[in-house]
This record gives C-alpha cells, sequence and structure tokens, in this order.
C-alpha cells in the first residue's frame, strides 16, 4: 500500500521518473486498474454530490431528499466507473493500434496498464468540486478548468509512458495518445451538440 | 518518509475528504456564489416536462375592483418553507392568487393553505398563510394600501411597479429575495424590512426630490444602501440619515445580506 502511495504522489510531483519506474516494475493490470477504480469512483461520486448541490442552489432548499441523493450518487458511480472501464479499454486499443503503426516495440497489457496510471491525473478534477456545497457554480467552473489541467497531465504521463513502453520518441507517443482523445472527444461534443446545431436558424435555412 | 509518500498521502487524503465535505454539508444558499452571476442559468431553459419543475395548482383566487367596493386592500402573508412571488396586476383586477404545490414523486410534503378575505373599517383584508407550497400573487397598485410580507426558508421576488403611497413590510428569515419597487407617489411611506439570515436586494424607484429617510441596523450582516450618489456600508450597528416627509426606509439586518439601491425617475 505504502508503494501505492509513493507511486500515486510520484505522478504529480515527478512524473516522468515515476512513470519509467513503473514501466520496468511491470506490476500489470490488476494495479492500474485499481488506479482507474480508485480515481474514477471519487471523481464520479464528487460530481453526482457536486450536480445535486447546483440543483439545489439554483431550484431551492431540500430538492434532494436522502433516499434520492444515495440513489443518485450510487447510480452516477456506477455508470460513471463502467463509463471509465470502457474509455480505458477503448482508448488502450487505439493508442496501441497507432503505436504499432508507428513502429512501436510494447506489449498491449503495458500500454493499458501506462495509461490506467494516468487516471491519476483525476485528482485536479476533484479538487475544486469540494467547495461544492458553499460555491456550487462557481465549483464546477473551477472544476472545468481543473479538468482541462488534468487532462493535460493524463496526455504527458499516458505520453511518457507509451514512449517507454513501446520505445519510440516522445513526439510520436503524444501524437498517439492525442488522436483517440480528441476523437473520443469529438465522439462525445457532436451528440451533445446535435440538438442545438439541427434546431438553429442557420442550419434549416442552408437546408 | 520522501517527497513522493507525503503528496501520495495528501492526494489520498483529498480522495476521503472531498466526498465527505460535499456529502455532509449542505447547499448554502444564502452565500452569494462568486460566479453565479457570470453564469446565471436561467430556470427556464430547462424542458418543461422535467419532473424538476412539475407544480400543480391547488388553489386559485381573484377579485376585481368592483367587488372590494373600491376599498384600499391589507395584504398579510405569511409563507413557511416556500416560494413567493409578487407582481404587478392591472386592469380591473385587484387582485389574482395562485397556490402551486410542487409534485415530488418520492417525497410526502406537508402542505398547509388558509387564505380569507374579510372587510374592516380601513377597507379590505385579504390573508394568506401558507406552508410548503408555491405562491404567485399579483396585486393592483392603485388598491394596495399596506402590504406585509412574513417569510421563511426559500425564495422571494417583488415586483411591484406604479406604486402610490403603498406600505411594505417584510420580515424574513433564511431567504434569498429580490424586491423591486417602483413609487409613483410617495408621502410618509413606510418600507420597513427585518431579516434573519437573508440575503436581499432591494431596488426602490421613487420620483424625484422625494426625501428618503433611512434606518440602517445592522448586526454580524452586511446592509449596502446607493442613494443619490451615496453609498454606505454598515456590518455592525444602528446608521440614521436623510430627510423625513417621503419614504422612510427602516432596515434591521441579522446575520444577512442586504443590498439597497434607490433611483429616481
Amino acid at each position: 500500500m505504502e508503494r501505492i502511495i509513493s507511486r500515486i504522489g510520484g505522478l504529480i510531483v515527478s512524473p516522468k521518473a515515476t512513470v519509467k519506474l513503473l514501466v520496468h516494475e511491470k506490476r500489470g493490470l490488476t494495479e492500474s486498474l485499481f488506479f482507474v477504480l480508485i480515481f474514477g469512483t471519487v471523481r464520479w461520486i464528487t460530481l453526482a454530490l457536486a450536480i445535486k448541490h447546483l440543483f439545489e442552489y439554483l431550484i431551492g432548499i431540500a430538492f434532494f431528499i436522502p433516499i434520492i441523493t444515495t440513489w443518485f450518487t450510487s447510480f452516477t458511480m456506477v455508470i460513471g466507473v463502467i463509463i471509465e472501464i470502457i474509455i480505458w479499454a477503448l482508448l488502450s486499443v487505439a493508442i496501441y493500434f497507432l503505436v504499432k503503426l508507428m513502429q512501436g516495440g510494447g506489449e498491449f497489457e503495458d500500454t493499458m496498464a501506462i495509461i490506467g496510471y494516468a487516471y491519476v491525473a483525476r485528482f485536479f478534477e476533484i479538487l475544486p468540486l469540494a467547495s461544492s456545497p458553499l460555491y456550487p457554480i462557481t465549483s464546477l467552473l473551477l472544476y472545468v478548468l481543473f479538468k482541462v489541467i488534468g487532462t493535460i497531465w493524463f496526455v504527458y504521463i499516458a505520453s511518457v509512458g507509451v514512449s517507454e513502453v513501446h520505445g519510440i520518441s516522445f513526439g510520436k507517443a503524444l501524437l498517439a495518445v492525442i488522436v483517440p482523445l480528441l476523437a473520443l472527444f469529438l465522439v462525445i461534443l457532436i451528440p451533445a451538440l446535435y440538438p442545438l446545431i439541427s434546431s438553429s436558424t442557420w442550419w434549416r435555412c442552408g437546408n | 518518509m520522501n517527497k513522493d509518500k507525503i503528496v501520495g498521502m495528501i492526494i489520498v487524503g483529498i480522495l476521503i475528504v472531498v466526498p465527505i465535505i460535499e456529502a455532509i454539508i449542505p447547499t448554502t444558499t444564502s452565500i452569494f456564489d462568486p460566479l453565479g452571476q457570470l453564469i446565471k442559468i436561467p430556470s427556464k431553459i430547462f424542458p418543461p416536462w422535467l419532473p424538476l419543475y412539475y407544480k400543480e395548482i391547488v388553489k386559485t383566487e381573484s377579485k376585481n375592483i368592483t367587488q372590494i367596493k373600491n376599498k384600499t386592500l391589507y395584504v398579510i402573508l405569511n409563507i413557511v418553507a416556500g416560494s413567493l412571488k409578487i407582481a404587478t396586476a392591472t386592469g380591473q383586477t385587484a387582485y389574482r392568487l395562485t397556490i402551486y404545490k410542487r409534485v415530488h414523486y418520492f417525497e410526502k410534503s406537508s402542505l398547509e393553505i388558509r387564505t380569507s378575505f374579510y372587510d374592516n373599517q380601513s377597507g379590505s383584508i385579504l390573508k394568506v398563510t401558507i406552508v410548503g407550497a408555491l405562491v404567485e400573487l399579483y396585486i393592483n397598485p392603485i388598491v394596495l394600501k399596506t402590504i406585509t410580507i412574513n417569510t421563511s426558508a426559500k425564495a422571494l421576488e417583488v415586483t411591484l411597479t406604479n406604486l402610490k403611497e403603498t406600505n411594505i413590510f417584510v420580515n424574513s428569515h433564511a431567504v434569498s429575495g429580490k424586491l423591486e419597487l417602483q413609487y409613483s407617489l410617495v408621502n410618509n411611506t413606510k418600507v420597513f424590512i427585518k431579516s434573519r439570515a437573508t440575503s436581499m436586494k432591494i431596488h426602490i424607484i421613487l420620483p424625484k426630490n422625494v426625501p428618503v429617510h433611512s434606518e440602517l441596523s445592522s448586526s454580524q450582516s452586511m446592509v449596502e444602501e446607493d442613494i443619490d450618489d451615496i453609498h454606505i456600508s454598515l456590518t455592525e450597528g444602528v446608521r440614521t440619515f436623510g430627510t423625513k416627509g417621503g419614504l422612510l426606509l427602516k432596515v434591521n439586518a441579522i446575520t444577512s445580506m442586504v443590498k439597497i439601491s434607490i433611483s429616481r425617475w
């Protein structure tokens, strides 16, 4: 346990050295799954509670009675963790595929493991949500800002790890990490924006 | 202990503490969210079919000016754990009262409604006592003489225009409120606000040259008043200023935040 705590701290304080250490320790998927589950679960719980506070702030007090809060938090957490694991697997497959196109020499399991360790970057998103009971809107805006920082951190850790695992340059590894992330972002963003786009006047005029 | 381990322990601590803080501390609606104004999400953006906003009318009541025999109207509202919206009625309507119950599918809410309307020597009296409901009241300023609002917990929104010597008394406890009062005639008119654990924003629009006498009292509160390029800020104590004869503004704030702005038209 002490080793895992050290690795968590290391991924924040000295990510490059820690990632190299993790790659050469070859701990397998169990430990990185632990990272995904811990950071994923806490992220979704805190986000669900922050959304609850936002609703109560906007609508009025005591909108969420305890049973609904428990139900809503549990539901969000379970769905969130399932999503995290699916995204972890999909990202790993996509990154591995791209790295292979760049003549990378590492194993899929090591790629997936290092992407799992990168989930430590979720910590940045969790931090501002502590103020959600007092400042729900501000905390969620800060959440978005810290999510950007967290994503940059995630990309950095994953890129260093992929570069180390597959023996390719950092630039190539960065490309292999960013492309699937951008694709994922677009896949999420386009359906979210579709109702807005389809109902806007310019869109209808264009057709 | 090395640096990585210390940071790791801090992070693990944060992972444990943050959800506990969020789960334990209730939403504090009385504190101003610093960025709340920046993206003030209007409740209207939510689709109407969402159960969040589903409310059903439990009572409506209205009278026109001839029904109250052109008498002046005294309104007394006692609202507990409910929201109150007061606005200006036009035409022949003296008042129109609509009471809504918010529908919670998983929650039993206690609802109590008592309304009475009677005449006495000085005029007609409308008395409404509500627990756990949303109240919408439209009043015609032509007949409105005095309105007394006693409210605790939740929201208060008052927008009254063309008021003629109408006295307004608000006694609020744990309320987030907004008052917009536009007077066309002021003569020894009283606006008294007593607030406890409340955040209240008051904007009063008066005719030119109407004197204003303010009595501000603050206890562990922030009371601010802007009038005729004068800015008064009071956190503790009593402050009295202005000229009598026009509007008498009395504010008594206890652990509250009250912001008053007075402008002329």
